[in-house]
């Protein structure tokens, strides 16, 4: 069995990543259905928009996990909803708060927001903090991504959040410093507006935005241990026997590697196998043994394992427990 | 007696002002500067994660109703920046 996708330091993260397309549907479904069969608790969760998970496990699947066997749980994050839900939550922490800012038509602006370049990338960051939040109730969870830009993307917002909180933390600090520093000389200073008169906090403890900042990045750290860390995470890159998959893969593995997140395994999915020769696939057969040694070469150190391309579409268990058996312990290479 | 006790309290004070002045303006320039990388989306700079932004926002409604009030009291800064460092 290979050790880096059972549990070892806690529960297991799985990441499956790869192309649209190219089957990493299939090879998460399957993973998850050989662990689960091997008696790991697993959930396997589909974050990807366009959601096919339940239709290779034959199942209709909500956000709530749902039982498919003993031991597998899945389920299906719709990132449109969970959008909505999370702007609509902000919409009215805000509101509440701005109150006198009605003007400004608060609604429209969030309208807007909801389109706004990264919302998508945060909501599935959120999503996945959440799961991994809980992650203790399971054995292994198995991501089915989204294709791979929008992965690599949230995959590396731990870390650039991380940087951004740190800055924000620094400016806050020197900001309450300087606060004590004049209370001290001058006494507290007391402001008033509109008739309600306030203080500004000056101590780190009791500054609520210093608090929202420390919290803020003690759970996008935990969500950066998690990923970063090789006992608990490891990423399994699905691609077809083709050129671009393979170059899609290769900046894949690269940017992986700059944000510290441990690819182990890549599947090469639909590898056709001929007993003899056709000659009108004799092109496709070369191009694929080239890709196959590309494959060899560019990824030392990393395992991989093929799949063959079978005369029928696998889906339903029975497919996917054989599949699971041939990624868990065969077919390496 | 009064009176002396007063000409020195009103030179204490002078010299407390004196002495804070400068880090009162770093502080209100550190305030807005932190202010300004929030709502940085508004203005066209990159700002920090949107889920952070958002949390914050709520706990920052009296330091920016504080920035309103000084904006609207403010009028000439650079004449402000001059007298501290003594151009006249």
């Amino acid at each position: 069995m290979r050790e880096y996708l059972v549990p070892k330091e806690g529960f297991r993260v799985l990441f499956v990543i790869g192309k649209g397309g190219v089957g990493k549907t299939t090879t998460s479904a399957s993973i998850a259905v050989g662990l689960a069969e091997r008696g790991y608790k697993t959930l396997i969760v589909s974050l990807d928009p366009a959601h096919n998970l339940g239709d290779v496990l034959m199942e209709k699947l909500s956000d709530k996990p749902k039982k498919i066997i003993d031991n597998l749980y899945a389920s299906e994050l719709d990132m449109e909803k969970l959008i909505k839900a999370y702007l609509k939550h902000l919409e009215k922490n805000l509101k509440n708060m701005y109150r006198y800012l009605t003007v400004i038509n608060l609604e429209k602006y969030f309208e807007v927001l909801s389109y706004s370049p990264g919302i998508e990338e945060y909501a599935t960051l959120e999503a996945i903090r959440e799961i991994l939040g809980e992650g203790d109730k399971w054995d292994v969870i198995v991501f089915d991504t989204p294709p791979t830009g929008l992965t690599l993307r949230v995959l590396a917002l731990p870390r650039i959040s991380l940087i951004w909180a740190d800055k924000l933390i620094d400016i806050r600090r020197k900001i309450l410093e300087r606060r004590r520093a004049i209370a001290k000389i001058k006494g507290e200073e007391e402001y008033e507006i509109d008739g309600e008169k306030f203080k500004l906090p000056k101590d780190e403890a009791e500054d609520p935005v210093m608090k929202e900042l420390l919290q803020y990045r003690s759970e996008v750290q935990f969500v950066e241990d998690v990923i970063t860390n090789p006992n608990k995470t490891s990423v399994v890159a699905v691609m077809n026997p083709e050129m671009l998959p393979l170059y899609e893969t290769e900046r894949a593995y690269e940017s992986l590697r700059k944000f510290n997140v441990p690819l182990r395994l890549i599947v090469v999915n639909k590898v056709i196998q001929l007993r003899e020769e056709i000659p009108e696939l004799k092109v496709k057969m070369e191009a694929q043994k080239k890709v196959l040694e590309e494959v060899e070469r560019k990824f030392r150190g990393i395992e991989v394992i093929k799949l063959p391309m079978f005369a029928e579409e696998p889906r339903g268990l029975e497919w996917l427990k054989k599949l699971g058996g041939m990624i868990l312990e065969g077919g390496g290479s | 007696m009064q009176k002396i006790k007063d000409f020195l309290r009103g030179f204490g004070e002078a010299f407390r002002h004196q002495s804070t002045e400068f880090i009162e303006f770093e502080l209100r320039e550190l305030e807005n500067v932190f202010a300004l990388i929030l709502m940085g989306s508004f203005i066209g700079i990159p700002s920090p994660p949107t889920t952070l932004v958002m949390r914050l926002m709520p706990h920052m409604v009296k330091e920016i109703r504080v920035m309103e009030s000084r904006a609207v009291n403010l009028d000439d800064v650079f004449a402000e920046v001059a007298g501290m460092f003594d151009i006249d």
